[in-house]
């Protein structure tokens, strides 16, 4: 049973838990009362209050409007630690599945255009990019070295394959690299499961998706992302598979040491944590990038495997399509960023689990063609409904280190939903819908049914009002495919 | 055989609650239900052997670095699992044969993604009689 938490209201879409016992800052979570009631049948607020108690932690604990139960940290949450400050890393303020993210396509084609070919097209993309359980075999097995290349340079790495071009790169959060990855770091176990899973999307709620641009929020950033009203645009979602799962794990059995070593004193042991500094907390921060760099590649490989598949398709190269990446956001990771804290700039490592990075116009760091609107963050939502396209403010760079929210969030278990679905042929309703699914798992369907999810529509509402990012553009699927 | 276990409701992952009369059993039916929720247990035959040995502090590390272990064996030699003879534990170690065979298309359907093997919520208790834990899977 959760406990009763105080909580003030502190602004219109802002609730606070005042700094009390061991917090070293308050808690602020960005919601709406109706939002706010259900992360009040969890301990989703617990876990945000618990992460205050981190040493090293800066301003808030922050949780966005899609909070739910994570492990150690909820999901949809952002600390920032300062390590002048003691500050730690915690792999749990990451998660399991490192850079966990999404990347968006834009196209000159609209659904006419593709017509009759959308089923062939669906399921040229199902063939091509391995879904499920343990998906694997995308392209060959890498090997050592291979695998040691992928984790230094990232996206580079795939472009350099032939796996897209140099413009995807610039395009990409961070370049779709970050710096200090040390392979020597890594696993052996990490590094089996990685070989030969590149170029896979994996199960859960990971997918490739087709998407109409529905509707313009804001014409400016639309336009500077390349997003029109009635063109076909592709979200991937994914992660670092089991690479990034067993660093994950790997490192949780050295934080659980290390807690102890360093005598730090934490409410919930899954917050196992190292002072950055110290040669634990270095150690994951070099695996940690390791596997960031892994789901980069990932991405970018499965886009060039998807922008194939459009080729074979409809007849027609790349550049005659118009298919160009508009971003490419993690919203599982830990990076170290500068944010202004009391009127000076810090250094911080800045976690998000389950939240995205949203820089503002004319930050170094947004990409040079999106510089006057602001950096793209992509909000996927569920496969029957609609997703966003938001873009980052000076609000969000103020109030929560950059940081906006980054989905939908579960609204019922997965027995739940296929209870809820039994006897229905979702496959069947989403086409009556104009969406055609393929998906590995036979559960699968039932399991990510829209009935499974909040509308991400309120939790995006939120965050614009609140300021924290403004709405670009809806997408409305319309070929999706699962594991 | 079925393994010994049951689903936990949990609205992003899956848990499940294994009860046993020893800490091996218990480790095993673990183990059978990380392999049910990921296939079929029933329709994998025990084709080969693997031995696994586990070093750990405590039963909780125990219980994640066995599972952590031989979803690590199904990621990488594609291996589902339906049998663990579990040969020596105490809560610091474990020596194990396992036995399973090479995932099949034509006879297996893969359901569920685990991800990773959680401490969330996990504590191996046991009195006298009987031996619990509720494991909770990322996926």
């Amino acid at each position: 049973m959760p406990r009763t938490i105080p909580i003030n209201r502190v602004e219109e879409c802002v609730w606070e838990v005042p700094a009390t016992g061991g917090m070293r800052v308050p808690a602020r979570i960005y919601t709406s009362e109706k939002l706010l009631e259900a992360v009040m049948q969890d301990d989703s607020l617990q876990q945000a209050v618990n992460v205050a108690h981190l040493p090293g932690i800066q301003k808030y604990s922050l949780a966005m409007p899609d909070i739910h139960l994570g492990y150690g940290f909820p999901i949809g949450g952002v600390a920032a630690t300062d390590p002048a400050q003691d500050g730690v890393i915690s792999p749990g303020g990451i998660g399991y599945d490192i850079n966990c993210g999404v990347r968006l396509v834009r196209t000159d084609l609209t659904r006419a255009e593709i017509g009759d070919n959308l089923t062939a097209l669906n399921n040229q993309l199902f063939r091509d990019v391995p879904t499920g359980v343990g998906a694997s075999k995308a392209i060959e097995k890498l090997g050592r070295s291979a695998l040691e290349q992928v984790t230094l340079r990232g996206s580079e790495w795939a472009v350099e394959r032939g796996f897209g071009i140099q413009d995807d790169l610039e395009r990409t959060e961070n370049l779709g690299r970050i710096e200090n990855a040390d392979f020597s770091k890594v696993s052996d176990h990490a590094a089996k499961r990685g070989a030969e899973q590149m170029g896979t999307l994996g199960s859960g709620n990971h997918f490739l998706e087709l998407d109409v641009v529905d509707e313009i929020f804001h014409p400016e950033a639309a336009a500077a992302f390349g997003l029109e009203e009635g063109k076909i645009a592709m979200q991937i979602h994914c992660g670092s598979r089991g690479f990034g799962h067993q660093i994950c794990s790997d490192y949780l059995k050295v934080m659980q040491r290390a807690v102890e070593k360093y005598h730090i004193d934490l409410p919930d042991r899954q917050l196992a944590c190292a002072p950055l500094d110290s040669p634990e907390g270095m150690d994951y921060l070099a695996a940690m990038a390791c596997a960031a760099n892994f789901a980069w590649a990932n991405r970018q490989t499965i886009m060039h495997l998807a922008i194939k598949a459009f080729e074979r398709i409809l007849g027609r190269k790349r550049r005659d399509m118009g298919l160009r990446l508009v971003y490419d956001v993690a919203h599982n990771i830990a990076k170290f960023e500068n944010h202004k804290i009391d009127g000076a700039e810090r250094r911080v490592c800045v976690h998000r689990k389950g939240a995205t990075r949203a820089f503002p116009p004319g930050h170094p760091e947004t990409p040079e063609p999106y510089r006057a609107v602001g950096q793209p963050v992509l909000i996927p939502g569920d496969m029957g409904r609609q997703s966003f396209v938001l873009v980052g403010t000076a609000a969000a760079m103020e109030k929560t280190f950059g940081s906006t929210c980054h989905g939908a969030g579960r609204l019922l278990s997965r027995t739940a939903a296929l209870k809820q679905t039994r006897g229905h042929d979702i496959a069947r309703e989403l086409e009556s819908r104009g969406v055609v699914i393929r998906a590995k798992g036979r559960k699968t369907l039932g399991e990510e049914a829209s009935l499974a999810y909040k509308d991400v529509e309120e939790v995006v509402n939120v965050v614009a009002t609140a300021g924290i990012a403004l709405k670009v553009a809806r997408l409305r699927p319309v070929a999706v495919i699962k594991g | 055989m079925k393994p010994k276990y049951e689903v936990v409701e949990h609205t992003a992952d899956v848990a499940v609650k294994v009860t046993a009369d020893t800490a091996a059993e218990l480790l095993a039916n673990a183990a059978g239900g990380m392999f049910d929720l990921i296939g079929d247990i029933e329709s994998i035959r025990p084709r080969v052997r693997r031995s696994v040995e586990i070093d750990a502090d405590d039963y909780e590390e125990l219980m994640v670095n066995w599972l952590t272990e031989l979803l690590f064996r199904f990621e990488t030699e594609h291996l589902l699992l339906c049998e663990f003879d579990i040969e020596e534990i105490d809560s610091r170690h474990l020596r194990a044969t396992v036995g399973g065979e090479e995932y099949d298309a034509a006879r297996h359907e893969l359901q569920t993604d685990i991800k990773a093997v959680t401490y969330s919520g996990l504590h191996v208790e046991h009195s006298d009689e009987q031996w619990t834990a509720t494991i909770t899977f990322d996926i």
